[in-house]
Formats: structure tokens, C-alpha cells, sequence
């Protein structure tokens, strides 16, 4: 069975509470362990559980009768086994914080966008001749320093998306930010992350690395309602420290028995979410290990000496470890934000993006991924087609978003920004796309499910983002 | 207390009453507090959390950053994170705790966040507004807040013109702050119209300035507005007011102002006896706690505590409990890392309570607040005789950590862990060390100490 059959599976795997499934009445109920969709067959023979104890312990997943057939839980354990075994889908979102200038990764050669390009980029804009050319797109080059990206983008593994937005862009970071992590124009009311809800969805109850954010603290496009997820930017660093205390193994063993039997939901949960700590720390203890003997072997590219670069390095190593991963969240090192002397700063930051991100495709391949992680490049806006008198640009409408992946539906999608008129706009680029249908693709022919359960309001029509 | 009838004081075991009282309208209780109302009673405890000491309100050490090198007091308004650990040092060493909480309660509410704020002195000025009013009038709280700065910025009153108002203050006014339902899209658009007319004048001095900021007659729609029903040409105070007299008002608040307190529904009974408090004290907010802590309904489950503490609940009643002053800034990254630094909420619905502040990152968070607390009182091996007992390493570490709530279960393993952590000999002088230091630790942030 191929990711793409079991990805459709998971969506069918509508996890349900125990409480409503009783409810319902009537409706038989199989249990199934979730870490075993999560880590696929071998961790979970590995484990040697007898089939005596995961029917009495760890389950965390109810599947309505229905999804299952007529499967015992073993035997949809077994099929599940076999189904995991070519792995579900995974998706990394890699966040430009501060505004890419979209216009200026993928520049306007030709046409009436270069004409309009050259009349209001009169300090900062990048000559013809300097742009990296696009093969089957003679009308857009790229940013010079984009080999990295250039480089994905000719072997098919890219694609590119203009002018990418909503109906009401407002230019605020906060706003914007949260629109887009959450996937709801109504950026004040937003609670959840449509990569929570997703989780939410399809994800379990007790594997929070099924939500990972490669970064310092939590992201909000992973949160969730009830789905664990949990933040770390490298595995070494989930560890539990107590000061002037040796052993600290003992003194997990007896952190993770605390609280006992529950009695109030409150409670249980705490006790819960302790084990599910201590638990994590204990699956990291290889790639821990690892590190503190000298480092994991060398990728197959070397990733840049930048947090970008270590984010990605640190994601490729726990998806390579069978963790569970199903979507994952990175920050780039850059800072998007030129509102002056822009040119330097863009170079650094598309450079190093491109070089880390070549660095973590070939990594997730050579790790066997490659079928199953797309990963998806976005900023909360664009910025101005008019560039500023401090060599900078300003907040705009109308991004850049990019997709990396050996399934991905290669190539520019629009393959023109239609600057149209900037006068008329403010300098803003007028909204091709609206950034819901890319993540609606991405939700459908990507991880199987359909776009509606996560993204609440939309009525959209989702990209063809997959080829 | 004159007009507003009051429920007798709930027949429960008054240990537990206390702690649950003193957890959820304040910081935890001390030692003093347990041994003074167990002689005075529930009433008395109730009574004095409702009407704190005026005026000396912050007891102990001033909160200090201290780098090794160099001591300097905080600098809230200017300096990141100071903010953050300006008020966490009021919930640390205020003999208000009462009021403290409150005013969380209400910075929850009237969700403001600094990331849409320009300025950290704005955000102080608003929390010296919801503190002042924490147990007083919510008609002055409201309009306070229509005319606060930080709250202006925040949902784009300032600029709100009579040619382009702007919905949002509007909006959440009626749906989160006042009302939850009962008002239609046109109530929203017509009394955002009336709420124009708010200006900043962007020459010159800082963001905090009350002199920039004016309410400009010629940018106020002065027609007639028609909101739930009445017409006239409101003013912005207008629309409080209305809001204020809107009949869905009083339940909404009393029910949220209960969700603080309590993670079950209000039974109707309790509902509306908020309510009547509510209304006959003329909307003020003493009475209406004072409800909620005389009913039965906050007393529930007091052998087991069914709410999660917020994290600054949490962390401000384990600094109380071990008398650990501010002295580092490392209290407002770990509370971020908690999921909850103040003047920081994830957006205008304010944090989301109870079971979802329990993440496994954010336990890791509360895991290592509690590490920074006992490095912060960390001792030598040598302090604890080599043979101490199991049982003299326990009351020690139940002494440090304020004897914190815990089930038989916890209780049962930690006796195992103590008595299995036994010195190897004489020369052994880390073990009796490290055993109380474990300990502790467990004591301050296992899973019992996460909930109350």
C-alpha cells in the first residue's frame, strides 16, 4: 500500500471520544493503539507488547466498526502494521517571519510586470541579466543568491505560487500572522492552528511528536484542542535538569508515577500529560546519546551553519528516527522585515534558506522519506512593489509561497504577478490566490483529508498542489 | 453588603475548604492563614480576601534583577519581560491576593496583548485600570477601558473615523466583553459609529504620552445610530451603557466571572443569585465573588482538585510558598514557555483555562520553573546530615514546598523513592543531599501541584 492509500485511510480513522461513541449506542468500537499508526510496524513489534496488553493498556484511538470492517482489533492492528509500513504523509511548514518580498525572490523579467517592476523599483530592483533564470519560465528569474532554490526548482521538486493571499490583507504582522497559522481570516477569534486542527482530526491522543515545532516554543499553527503536540528544537535538549541532583533517571521513574488514580478530568490530565513528558525524553534518548557521543553521521548535504540549517538537520534526524512525526513546523533564521538596506539582508536570508533547504531534501531522501514529506515556504505578506527611500520595502499584499517535494506539482503555477496598475493598488500586488486554496490542496492530495474538517468557513477551490 | 442576599456559608470540611479557597481567589494559602482560619472560619477567611488591608499592599524584597555582577531594579515600562516580572512581583508579595487574581481574571477578559500595543508603559497603566476596579464597579471598569490607551491601539478605536469606522471595538465589545449573544451585525455597525472620533497625533514624544491622544469631535459620526432597538446620536460612553443595560448582560458576566472560579457550570440556582448580586449592588464585582465563594458548587471535589492552575498561578504560588523573591528574569521566558506570560494573551478571547494549559511543552516549562526555584535556594551536600531519615527527608521537603495537596498515590511513591535513596555509607555526602533535592522538585511540580 502506498502513502497515498493511507493517507486517505488515516482521514477515514475519525478519531472519536470513547463518550460519544457510547452515546451513539449501538455502534461497535474497535480499539486501536495509535502509536502504532504513528511509528508504523517496526517500533511497535519492537515493543513486544502481547496482544493481551494492548488490548487492556494504551489505546488511544476508537475507530467506528464501519472503518474496520470485520477485523478484530489485532488483525486491524496487523493491517495497520502493514499499511504503516510505507509510511503516512508528513508536512513541514517553513515560516519567513517578517514579510519575504516575494517580488524579489522571484523577479518579473518580462512583459508589463518587468515595465512596472522597473518604474517603482528605481532603487533595489534586480537587473535582468543579474536574475538566475527560470528554464520553462522566461518571463521570472530568481533572486541571485537563489541557487539553493534554483537548484530543487530544476530537479522538479518545486512549486511556485504568486501573489498569494486573502480578501483582506491589513499589512499588521500580528494579524497577519495569525491568519495564516490558523488559517481563519478572523485572526482575533482564532484558538487553534490549522495544523492542530488537522491533528485534532486524524492525529492521537498520546503522541505529541505527531505535532512537532523544530523551534524554541510552541507555534500556533500546531494548536490544537485536544491533540498533544509539543516544541523542541533539538533532541538533546528535552531533558529534565534539577539542580545539584546526579541521578536523574531515578528521579523520573518516580516524577513519571506521580498523582496515581484520578478521580476529576483536571487531574487525570495532569498525570497524563507527565507521563507523556517523561515518555518523549525517553524516545529521544538515542538521538540524545547520539549527540553527546559526538554527533550524528553527516547528512548526505551539508545543511548552513544557521538556526535554519539546524532546525531542518535536528526535524530530519527525529523523522528519520520513526517518531511518529505528521506535520512539523520551522522558523527561518532570516529576518524578512527590510523595511531598509534590504539587498544584503534578502541575500543572506534566501541563501541561507535555499542551502538549508537542499541540505533537507537530500537528507529526507537519503533517509528514505522522499515520497512522503512536502514542505511548504510561507510569510505572513509580501511587501510593496514600490521599494522606499531607505533602500527597503514596505508591508504589501500578494506573497510568495513555495512547496518542496518529490511529489509536489512542479513548476510556477501562475506564471505572472499581474502587478496591473500600481498607482491604483497603493503599491499592493492584487491577490491571485487566495492562501487557503494552497492549503487546501495540500490537506486533500496531500495528507487526505478533506479541506472543510480543518478549515472552518471555507468554501473555496483547492489548488492542484500535488502532481 | 446591603441589599444583596447572600447564601449561608456551605457546610464543608473547612481544611479543604481553605485551600481550595485561598488557591482559587488568591495564590495559595500560607502556614499563618491555615492555622488563623481554622479558628475563625470559613466566613472570616472569605471575608478578609474580599477586603484586603489599604495601602502597605506588597510585603519583602523589591524585585530586583541580579546578573552575578550587577543588582538593578526592574524597568516594566521600557525593558522586555520586565513587564512580565513587574506583575508577577505583585502576585508574589501582595497581602491582596484576592485583588491580584482578580485582576488577572479581568486581563484575561479584556484581553489586551502588548504585540498589538505600541508601548509597555500603555499595558501597566491598563493593568493599574482592571486592578483598581478588580473588586469595585464593572460600569467603571468598561468605560475605563473604552478610554485606555493600551486598549484603543489594540482594537483600533484610535483613528476610528466618522468616514471609516472601525467595527472592531465594537464588535468585541458586545460578543466578549458585555454580551455573548443578543445583539445583530447592525448593532455592531451602527454602534461603531458612535465610537468614532478617537485620534493620536503621531508628532513628537512616546507612545505613552496622554497628551497625543484626543477624542476629536469632527471625526465623530454624530447622526442617529439605532443599537438594540433605541435611537439617538450616542456618544462612545453611550454605547457602554447601552451595553450595560442590555438584559443578556448581567448573566454573561456573572457566568464568565463563575468560569474563573469554578471549571463546571453555574447551577441555575447560583446563576441567579450572580445576577441579583450583580444587579442590586449596581453592577459591582464584590458582590458577585462574594456569591461564588459562599456557594456550594466552588466546593466541589475538594479531595481532588478539578482545575488546572494557570501558569502564573502556579508559579507565583510556588514563589509564595517557598518565599523565593524576584532576583532573575528567567521567570518571564518560563512563562512564556508556560503558555502565559501576562500582557502577552494569544488573542482577544484571552488563554484558553484549565486542561489546555497542560501541553507536554509547557509541562517541561512548569518542570524547569521549578528547577530555576530551587537553584535559586540550592545548599551545599554538606547541610544535610548524611544520615538523615526517609521520613525526616520528606517533612523537610513537604516544610519547603508550603505541604502542597497530593494523593495517597503521590504520598506512597515518594515514601518508596526515600526510602530506597539511602546513603551508601558515611562518606557519602551527596545522597541525604540529593535525596531532599528530588524531593522538593517532585513536591513543586509533579502532577498534583498543577491542579486547585
Amino acid at each position: 500500500m502506498g502513502p497515498r492509500e493511507l493517507a486517505c485511510a488515516c482521514a477515514d480513522f475519525r478519531r472519536t471520544s470513547r463518550r460519544a461513541l457510547l452515546r451513539r449506542g449501538g455502534l461497535s468500537v474497535l480499539p486501536i493503539p495509535t502509536e502504532l499508526l504513528d511509528e508504523g510496524a517496526a517500533g511497535f513489534l519492537q515493543q513486544r507488547r502481547s496482544r493481551r496488553d494492548f488490548l487492556v493498556g494504551g489505546i488511544g484511538l476508537f475507530v467506528a466498526l464501519g472503518a474496520a470492517g470485520r477485523l478484530g482489533p489485532w488483525e486491524l492492528v496487523e493491517r495497520a502494521h502493514a499499511a504503516d509500513a510505507g509510511g503516512g504523509p508528513i508536512l513541514v511548514t517553513v515560516f519567513l517571519g517578517g514579510g519575504n518580498d516575494g517580488l524579489n525572490t522571484v523577479v518579473p523579467l518580462g512583459g508589463p510586470d518587468r515595465a512596472a517592476y522597473e518604474r517603482f523599483r528605481t532603487r533595489i530592483g534586480i537587473a535582468a541579466d543579474k536574475a538566475l533564470p527560470i528554464p520553462d519560465q522566461p518571463a521570472l528569474g530568481w533572486h541571485p543568491a537563489a541557487g539553493g532554490l534554483k537548484q530543487l526548482y530544476d530537479a522538479g521538486k518545486v512549486g511556485v505560487y504568486l501573489a498569494v493571499d486573502h480578501e483582506r490583507p491589513d499589512f499588521s504582522h500580528f494579524h497577519e500572522t495569525t491568519v495564516w497559522r490558523s488559517g481563519m481570516l478572523d485572526y482575533q477569534r482564532a484558538a487553534t492552528g490549522w495544523l492542530g486542527r488537522y491533528l485534532d482530526e486524524v492525529g492521537s491522543t498520546d503522541n505529541p511528536l505527531q505535532g512537532l515545532a523544530v523551534e524554541w516554543s510552541t507555534d500556533d499553527v500546531l494548536a490544537s484542542r485536544i491533540a498533544p503536540t509539543c516544541a523542541l528544537f533539538s533532541p538533546g535538549d528535552f531533558d529534565f535538569w534539577s539542580p545539584d541532583v546526579w541521578d536523574s533517571e531515578r528521579m523520573l521513574e518516580a516524577y513519571r508515577d506521580l498523582g496515581g488514580p484520578s478521580r476529576t478530568s483536571a487531574h487525570r490530565r495532569a498525570v497524563e500529560v507527565t507521563r507523556q513528558a517523561v515518555d518523549i525524553r525517553g524516545v529521544l534518548g538515542p538521538l540524545r546519546r547520539e549527540e553527546a557521543e559526538g554527533g550524528p553521521s553527516p547528512p548526505p548535504v551539508a545543511y548552513p551553519d544557521s538556526d535554519t540549517g539546524a532546525a531542518l538537520r535536528n526535524l530530519a534526524r527525529m523523522l528519520g528516527a520513526g517518531l511518529g512525526v505528521r506535520v512539523a513546523t520551522v522558523t527561518s533564521a532570516g529576518m524578512f522585515d527590510t523595511h531598509e538596506r534590504q539587498q544584503r539582508q534578502m541575500s543572506w536570508n534566501i541563501a541561507d534558506l535555499g542551502a538549508a533547504l537542499v541540505a533537507f531534501q537530500a537528507d529526507v531522501e537519503a533517509r528514505g522519506l522522499g515520497e512522503r514529506v512536502v514542505t511548504l515556504v510561507w510569510s505572513e505578506f509580501g511587501r510593496r512593489i514600490e521599494d522606499n527611500e531607505s533602500f527597503g520595502t514596505d508591508h504589501g499584499s500578494g506573497g510568495l509561497l513555495l512547496t518542496l517535494g518529490r511529489r509536489v506539482r512542479p513548476g510556477v503555477a501562475n506564471p505572472a504577478w499581474n502587478l496591473g496598475n500600481p498607482t491604483a493598488t497603493d503599491g499592493n500586488i492584487p491577490v491571485a490566490i487566495d492562501f487557503r486554496d494552497v492549503y487546501a490542496g495540500l490537506l486533500e492530495q496531500h495528507l487526505g483529508i478533506e479541506a472543510g474538517r480543518v478549515l472552518p468557513g471555507y468554501a473555496g477551490a483547492p489548488l492542484q498542489v500535488m502532481a | 453588603m446591603s441589599g444583596v442576599v447572600y447564601p449561608p456559608i456551605p457546610r464543608v470540611p473547612l481544611g479543604q475548604a481553605l485551600e481550595r479557597l485561598f488557591w482559587r481567589a488568591g495564590f495559595g494559602p500560607s502556614n499563618e492563614d491555615r492555622k488563623r482560619f481554622k479558628r475563625l472560619g470559613l466566613e472570616a477567611a472569605i471575608e478578609h480576601l474580599l477586603n484586603p488591608p489599604r495601602g502597605g499592599i506588597l510585603s519583602g524584597p523589591e524585585p530586583v534583577i541580579d546578573d552575578g555582577g550587577s543588582v538593578r531594579a526592574l524597568a516594566p515600562e521600557r525593558e522586555h519581560g520586565h513587564d512580565v516580572l513587574w506583575w508577577l512581583d505583585r502576585m508574589v508579595r501582595t497581602r491582596a491576593p484576592l485583588v491580584e487574581r482578580m485582576t488577572l481574571n479581568l486581563h484575561d477578559h479584556f484581553a489586551t496583548s502588548n504585540q498589538g500595543v505600541p508601548s509597555q508603559a500603555l499595558m501597566i497603566r491598563q493593568n493599574e485600570l482592571l486592578r483598581r476596579h478588580a473588586l469595585g464597579s464593572f460600569r467603571s471598569l468598561a468605560r475605563g477601558m473604552l478610554h485606555d490607551f493600551a486598549m484603543q491601539w489594540w482594537q483600533s478605536l484610535v483613528f476610528s473615523h466618522r468616514d471609516a469606522p472601525n467595527e472592531n471595538f465594537a464588535r468585541e465589545l458586545m460578543e466578549l466583553f458585555t454580551l455573548g449573544s443578543g445583539y445583530t451585525e447592525s448593532d455592531v455597525r451602527e454602534a461603531a459609529r458612535a465610537l468614532t472620533g478617537f485620534e493620536f497625533d503621531w508628532q513628537g514624544g512616546d507612545y505613552a504620552d496622554p497628551t497625543r491622544y484626543r477624542w476629536n469631535e469632527e471625526a465623530w459620526d454624530p447622526g442617529v445610530k439605532r443599537i438594540f432597538g433605541q435611537s439617538g446620536r450616542f456618544r462612545p460612553d453611550d454605547v457602554i451603557e447601552l451595553c450595560l443595560k442590555h438584559p443578556a448582560h448581567a448573566a454573561f458576566l456573572c457566568r464568565k466571572l463563575w468560569g474563573y472560579f469554578s471549571p463546571a457550570e453555574p447551577p441555575a440556582s447560583t446563576l441567579r443569585q450572580l445576577v441579583a448580586a450583580y444587579r442590586s449592588s449596581g453592577l459591582r464585582l464584590k458582590p458577585v465573588v462574594r456569591v461564588i465563594l459562599r456557594s456550594a458548587a466552588f466546593y466541589s471535589n475538594l479531595d481532588e482538585p478539578d482545575l488546572v492552575k494557570p501558569p502564573v498561578v502556579y508559579l507565583a504560588g510556588a514563589l509564595r510558598a517557598t518565599r523565593t523573591f524576584i532576583r532573575t528574569d528567567a521567570w518571564a521566558w518560563l512563562l512564556f514557555q508556560m503558555g502565559q506570560a501576562p500582557f502577552y494573551p494569544p488573542n482577544v478571547g484571552g488563554w484558553n483555562q484549565n486542561e489546555a494549559f497542560l501541553s507536554v511543552s509547557a509541562t517541561k516549562a512548569r518542570f524547569d520553573a521549578a528547577a530555576m526555584l530551587l537553584w535559586q535556594h540550592a545548599f551545599p551536600d554538606e547541610d544535610v546530615p548524611a544520615d538523615e531519615s526517609p521520613e525526616a527527608a520528606l517533612a523537610d521537603a513537604l516544610r519547603f514546598a508550603g505541604r502542597p495537596w497530593m494523593t495517597e498515590a503521590t504520598r506512597a511513591r515518594l515514601e518508596r523513592f526515600a526510602r530506597e535513596v539511602a546513603p551508601s555509607g558515611n562518606d557519602d555526602l551527596h545522597t541525604a543531599a540529593e535525596r531532599r533535592r528530588v524531593l522538593r522538585h517532585l513536591l513543586l511540580a509533579g502532577p498534583d501541584a498543577q491542579v486547585h
